[in-house]
């Protein structure tokens, strides 16, 4: 039976893939032999078009793609009002039929739907049905307001629970309180005069401390979620002396959903991210982008993405010529030592700086900044919008890293805290000894832009975890060792394989995570790499495994995957070849690609076995794979 | 006799080859299920294998290195982010990644229409070899470049996957939305079609 032209050339294309050579699956089957061969070899013209993607090219692509997977594998692992993320369909399908349920009050699952705790699978269908239950017809707004205030007495309880277990606070607990807040605050009369509006501030004072007393553990959670329901607390508590303006606040607080304002020059950064006024943030197809990236001057709007990014919304062009200034708009983060963190950005408040209101955590800032020639943020002016929001002492816990001198004023850390004790600090170390590795309770207050112990209650002694607490560091890769180990600024950093793998020398690293004593662990989702360029010289060492003449420059030598060009300047000690263990120490040129100043041979390479026979050379030895990075001793000091 | 026994040959070739592809098939499959619980060598074996092949494809479209380059990144990212929802009912995760990278690639050219810049053709980037090899190389490749332009974007589609790709007709199919019949017979006339344009342009 004769065969169609296609069938015949689809039968020959997958006998040539089974290893079948032209010639003799043309002589077994000689029908269309000639126009089959002709169209087979326009075929092959196209497998021979070769278009691979350079080495810059797959660097950059792959540091993004596991960023992305480091951030989805640490989404996925937290759980989505209880439920892991994968069941969520689940977890929809379940809160329908919850739903129901509560709407006849029959089920015994609502009954134990509302003895969930946070945690419990059944939590986010207590959720649920609290949301479900206030949408029912027959309350007035009075009942309604009663209603809120309870679930949002009910959940600083489950804060509270959460902290006193020493557990991170569960994301599900603020993003209900942030909703419980806002409908609380909606459920009140707009001029104010309601007898329920001191218990709303009550109430709000009440979730204030918690939230300062655990920012180190929400940090590890959810910033953003953070940010917004201490914001949603600020409006609570305003509203009890203007609820006109409380509701204003809410309305156009750039923290409330974790919006920012920045102003300063534009750059363009590699990937998706520009820097406005050094603050990189990512920008995408939703991103209005009104601005050149030239330097000068724009207003920048961004959110936190759930990553703790900024994403711009919009950057609109400034006529005005201010690039080295710098104003920012969000809320205070962090104020310690005189060093003041908005928006991400440090600006060191000076002696002559004009601050206006007192600077606590939490309050929303405006600051105009100037950049010196180091490059370093200094405050001009600073201006506190919400002044009376803040608690004026807080407590926390956490093991003891920094010890300063108990008879004088020094400088503390505990939990990755910074604090001072002055002469009137207590300190109490009357059942355990005060030593690094101690578990100790600090009541503290912000004077001045300092955060200075009343009372420091040691409560345990050092324990076999050592100084282990939060800590947050930023610089520059220095080493990539195996084990998912990285030197940054001298401290050996144990980061997620996904991200190891992502990993360059020289690339600016911000990370968050807790220290263990011997590796300061860094949490997935809190590791960011701030630029995607290298910059400054960086060294690699290893086993040489290719020289390659590339025609321009003298040679280009690979260990592994890496290569680096040698130029005429190149400066090469020992003697090189394949096998021997070099380090190198490079620069990236203007192209991007890595380029030796120089190359000192560690070691030799082996000597090729003879032949005892013929006396010839015998096989190479394979190479010796790199040692692992060795980890450094830790200043007690670790985040500068 | 010889009919007989050419018949037989076939059929093996035929049980070896579906044999193999059932493997790969199971390999991939397995790879993927470690993907999914984001395990980092799997994951990195995704990237090594489909970010050169993305980027070709797309640069065999576009001949912009640039937009490869983003395309290539942007269905990595995507992959990454929707690989939790990738469930296997017969369609190779393969295809599923040329489908995300065929609409990307689609979404590229509507926005360009609507924009109607000019585009400019840079060349493929130059690694290696000496100037005149080079030179010789790039004119070589945008000759047959050149000639898919001639083709029918179904039949551009069928080419590439199958030849440069190196993609069956099982998975292209699923990613271009034809079935495998209509493949096969897109694939003769696409190699018709190329033959005399490249002979035209040579």
């Amino acid at each position: 039976m004769k065969r169609d032209i296609a069938s015949a050339l689809e039968d020959c294309i997958a006998q040539l893939r089974a290893g079948e050579p032209l010639e003799e699956y043309l002589r077994r089957n000689p029908q269309h032999a000639d126009e089959i061969r002709s169209l087979i070899s326009s075929s092959i013209e196209i497998g021979q078009l070769e278009s691979q993607p350079d080495y810059q090219a797959m660097a950059r692509g792959r540091r993004r793609f596991f960023q992305a997977a480091a951030q989805k594998k640490a989404h996925a692992a937290r759980t989505f009002l209880g439920f892991p993320l994968r069941y969520t369909k689940h977890v929809a399908a379940a809160m329908t039929g919850a739903a129901v349920t509560v709407t006849i009050g029959m089920s015994a699952l609502v009954y134990q739907a509302f003895q969930a705790e946070p945690g419990d699978n059944l939590y986010s269908v207590r959720l649920f049905a609290e949301d479900a239950r206030l949408k029912l017809p027959f309350y007035s707004e009075d009942a309604r307001s009663d209603i809120l205030l309870g679930y949002v007495n009910q959940r600083y309880s489950e804060i509270r629970e959460m902290l006193s277990e020493e557990g991170p606070v569960h994301p599900a607990v603020l993003t209900a309180l942030r909703g419980n807040m806002k409908d609380l605050l909606q459920t009140l009369p707009e001029d104010g005069g309601s007898s329920r509006s001191a218990e709303v501030a009550r109430v709000a004072g009440r979730g204030e401390t918690l939230l300062v007393h655990s920012t180190s553990s929400i940090a590890t959670t959810d910033r953003s979620e953070y940010l917004a329901a201490l914001t949603a607390i600020h409006a609570a508590r305003l509203y009890e002396s203007d609820p006109q303006a409380a509701r204003a606040y809410l309305a156009s607080s750039p923290g409330y959903e974790g919006i920012t304002r920045i102003l300063g020059s534009v750059s363009d950064l590699p990937g998706n991210l520009i820097a406005v006024g050094g603050v990189p943030m990512r920008v995408d197809s939703s991103t209005l982008l009104q601005a050149e990236f030239d330097g000068s001057a724009a207003v920048a709007t961004a959110g936190w993405d759930e990553d703790g990014t900024l994403h711009a919304l919009t950057v609109s062009g400034n006529s005005s010529d201010r690039a080295q200034e710098v104003f920012l708009e969000g809320q205070v983060e962090s104020f310690l030592q005189g060093v003041l963190t908005v928006t991400g950005q440090r600006v060191v408040v000076q002696p002559d700086s004009v601050v206006i209101g007192p600077i606590r955590l939490g309050s929303v800032i405006e600051v105009t900044a100037n950049r010196n020639d180091e490059g370093i943020l200094e405050a001009e002016v600073a201006i506190v919008r919400d002044p009376d929001l803040q608690a004026q002492s807080f407590v926390y816990e956490g093991y003891l890293q920094a010890v300063g001198d108990p008879a004088e004023s020094g400088v503390w850390q505990v939990g990755g805290q910074y604090f001072k004790t002055s002469s009137l600090t207590l300190i109490d170390s009357s059942l355990t000894p005060l030593a690094i590795g101690a578990y100790a309770r600090v009541e503290a207050a912000n004077l001045q832009g300092q955060l200075t112990a009343r009372r420091l209650h040691v409560i345990s002694s050092p324990s076999a975890e050592g100084a282990e607490g939060y800590v947050r560091l930023r610089g520059r890769v220095e080493e990539v060792g195996e084990g998912n180990v990285a030197l940054i600024n001298g401290i050996p950093v144990r980061i997620d394989p996904l991200l190891r793998l992502a990993l360059v020398q020289g690339v600016l690293a911000e990370l968050e995570g807790t220290w263990d004593g011997e590796y300061l662990n860094a949490f997935p989702d809190k590791t960011r790499f701030l630029d995607e360029s290298v910059t400054g010289r960086f060294t690699v060492e290893g086993i040489l495994t290719a020289i390659e003449n590339d025609g321009v420059n003298p040679a280009t030598y690979r260990i592994g995957s890496f290569g680096f060009s040698l130029t005429s300047e190149t400066l090469v000690t020992g003697t090189v070849a394949l096998g021997a263990r070099v380090s190198v120490l490079a620069v990236l040129d203007e192209n991007g690609a890595p380029r030796a100043l120089r190359v000192d041979v560690l070691r030799n390479a082996p000597v090729p076995e003879q032949d005892p026979v013929r006396g010839q050379e015998g096989p190479v030895l394979d190479p010796v794979e790199p040692e692992g990075l060795r980890p450094q001793p830790l200043s007690p000091l670790l985040v500068a | 006799m010889n009919r007989a026994a050419s018949l037989s040959k076939a059929i093996a070739a035929e049980a070896a080859r579906l044999a193999k592809r059932q493997s790969e098939r199971e390999e991939e499959l397995e790879l993927v299920r470690r993907a999914q619980r984001y395990e980092a060598d799997a994951l990195g074996r995704i990237y090594e294998i489909y970010f050169p092949k993305i980027y070709q494809y797309a640069y065999l479209q576009l001949s912009d290195a640039q937009l490869a380059e983003d395309i290539a990144s942007g269905v990595l990212l995507q992959v990454v982010e929707s690989i939790e929802r990738f469930h296997y009912r017969g369609t190779p995760f393969g295809a599923w990644v040329f489908r995300i990278a065929r609409n990307r690639i689609i979404d590229l050219h509507r926005r360009k229409k609507r924009r109607q810049h000019v585009e400019l053709h840079e060349g493929i980037p130059t690694d290696y070899g000496a100037p005149h090899q080079e030179t010789e190389r790039v004119l070589e490749h945008e000759r047959v470049r050149g000639a898919l332009d001639y083709l029918t974007d179904d039949q551009r589609q069928v080419v590439l996957l199958k030849f440069a790709e190196g993609l069956d007709n099982q998975a292209i199919a699923a990613v271009i939305g034809r079935s495998e019949g209509a493949v096969k017979s897109l694939q003769h006339r696409a190699l018709v079609a190329l033959r005399k344009n490249l002979s035209d342009h040579a």
